[in-house]
């Protein structure tokens, strides 16, 4: 009998600790977004991705799906370009970011909470638009190592 | 003698009719289209050292064609089939896009909580705890009934106590303390005394180098024949989360980097800019009840007890001092290193 319940409560645990937590994308509380074009022609959003996956690979795939949906914006000679940052929660359990974000800067971003993935649309000379995508490592640093990159256009005209 | 050319057209590597070379001990240089057809060329040196010399340089003939095929070519590149290598001798422009204005922003403000009612909505607005909550409002209690028997003098010296242990130096301590009592928020503070320490300093070193890796990579990724422009998106700068530089410097605002000249030859890139690096120095709202300066375990308690960040909070945020912009620039310069 006892063998039968640690089986039943091992069961249990492993199906708690095993269960597929789908990431999800979140503004951050102290720093919602705005959709102000910079003096730049710029807008930039920022995001915080809670569960995000541990994989890079699998992180990209992620945010890949999520700038196409929250790639609603159309460029004109206000707008050139469109910058969506993602930051997830480190590796550390002493120095956790939530989705509160605690930030020793001014911005969402700073030392303690580097960016992941950055996606910049932005149209080119060509009158294309065209989308970089770089991932970052995650890594405690003030400018964290890109360990993707790509341009690509996503489209032929404005 | 141009390219070793004889007065009857040969050149070195001509060989005439009894197997000689046309020129002896010349150098030729022979124009090879690169590998990839992209229309750049490179150079091809060969020496000949005498007519025995069995190197053979590219046709000439071969040359001309091509040229004529490619009338619009530029450029010479290097092992461009490696896209590492990039072209040589491409200029190539650098812009950083920042998205916030310096001088602007939460921690910018002055004077715009009007008492310590103020205080009281900031902790009732924020994400904290409930029992964060009642520790928050309880401190801010104490500080309105200390208020009434403190004058700018106990706050200043309860922030120069406190400053002088997080910060680079206390002559530089004095120097901001100072300006943040001539309530000027106009102008940029520029000090001498803060360009060295903050030139001289890991967080400093680490953001250099994390701007030189992140150029390599714009260079690697980015750059193409077609667009010889790099972006750099809301480029922060150095940050401290170590005595040094947390009371004078802590978390930048932002950076701008001007380029003045930046070149790509082959793998390496030449660079010529001025890095101007800018902080606030002001407190927002969460630097009242969240991780203070990003310090953990003691360190963090201590800051978290510290009357020195909430009577600064105070003068700031209810009293109206102004905060003010701290600016440190310095140029980059960078000559053929290697991406």
């Amino acid at each position: 009998m006892k063998v039968f319940s640690i089986c039943i409560c091992a069961s249990i645990l492993f199906a708690c600790t095993s269960k597929n937590i789908l990431p999800e994308y979140k503004e951050f509380r102290n720093y919602p977004n705005e959709n102000r074009v910079n003096h730049n022609g710029s807008v930039f959003q920022y995001y915080f991705i809670k569960n995000a996956p541990k994989d890079n690979d699998e992180l990209r795939l992620y945010t890949d799906k999520v700038v196409k949906e929250l790639m609603v914006y159309k460029f004109n000679d206000t707008l050139k370009r469109v910058s969506f940052f993602f930051f997830t929660d480190r590796e550390s359990v002493f120095w956790g970011v939530d989705e509160s974000y605690h930030s020793n800067r001014s911005g969402v971003e700073d030392y303690n909470n580097p960016r992941r993935a950055e996606y910049s649309c932005y149209l080119d000379k060509k009158n294309k638009i065209r989308l970089i995508t770089t991932i970052y490592k995650n890594e405690r640093a003030s400018i964290p190592s890109i360990i993707y990159s790509k341009s690509k256009i996503i489209k032929d005209e404005k | 003698v141009f390219w070793g050319v004889t007065t009857s057209g040969e050149d070195c590597d001509d060989t005439l009719p009894d197997g000689k070379y046309a020129q002896t001990d010349c150098t030729k240089v022979d124009w090879i289209i690169d590998k990839d057809g992209d229309g750049a060329w490179s150079q091809s040196v060969k020496k000949y050292p005498n007519w025995n010399s069995s190197e053979v340089g590219v046709p000439d003939a071969e040359f001309w064609k091509k040229k004529s095929d490619l009338p619009n070519a530029e450029g010479i590149d290097c092992k461009d089939d490696d896209p590492k290598y990039k072209y040589a001798n491409l200029s190539v422009s650098l812009t950083v896009n920042n998205s916030s204005q310096v001088g602007t922003g939460a921690d910018f403000q002055s004077g715009d909580l009007l008492n310590f009612q103020g205080i009281h909505d900031v902790i009732n607005g924020s994400d904290l705890e409930f029992g964060e909550k009642i520790e928050a409002h309880k401190n801010t209690y104490f500080d309105e009934l200390y208020d009434k028997f403190m004058d700018e003098d106990d706050y200043i010296k309860n922030l120069r106590d406190f400053a002088e242990w997080t910060t680079f130096n206390d002559d530089l301590v004095n120097e901001m303390i100072y300006r943040f009592l001539q309530g000027d928020s106009s102008g940029h503070y520029t000090s001498n005394n803060l360009t060295q320490a903050m030139l001289e300093s890991d967080g400093y070193d680490s953001f250099r180098s994390g701007l030189i890796r992140l150029i390599k990579d714009k260079i690697i990724n980015d750059v193409t024949k077609g667009n010889r422009h790099i972006i750099i998106t809301d480029l922060g700068g150095p940050t401290f989360d170590t005595n040094g530089g947390l009371f004078s410097w802590n978390g930048s605002h932002s950076s701008n980097l001007e380029v003045s000249n930046f070149v790509i030859n082959c793998n390496t890139f030449s660079m010529t800019a001025t890095l101007t690096m800018y902080d606030h120095f002001g407190l927002d709202n969460t630097d009242l009840y969240s991780q203070p300066f990003g310090l953990s375990g003691v360190a963090e308690f201590i800051a978290r007890r510290s009357k020195a960040i909430r009577g600064w909070f105070i003068l700031q945020r209810v009293k109206g001092y102004k905060p003010f912009i701290s600016e440190v620039t310095t140029s980059i310069n960078i000559s053929n290193e290697s991406f």
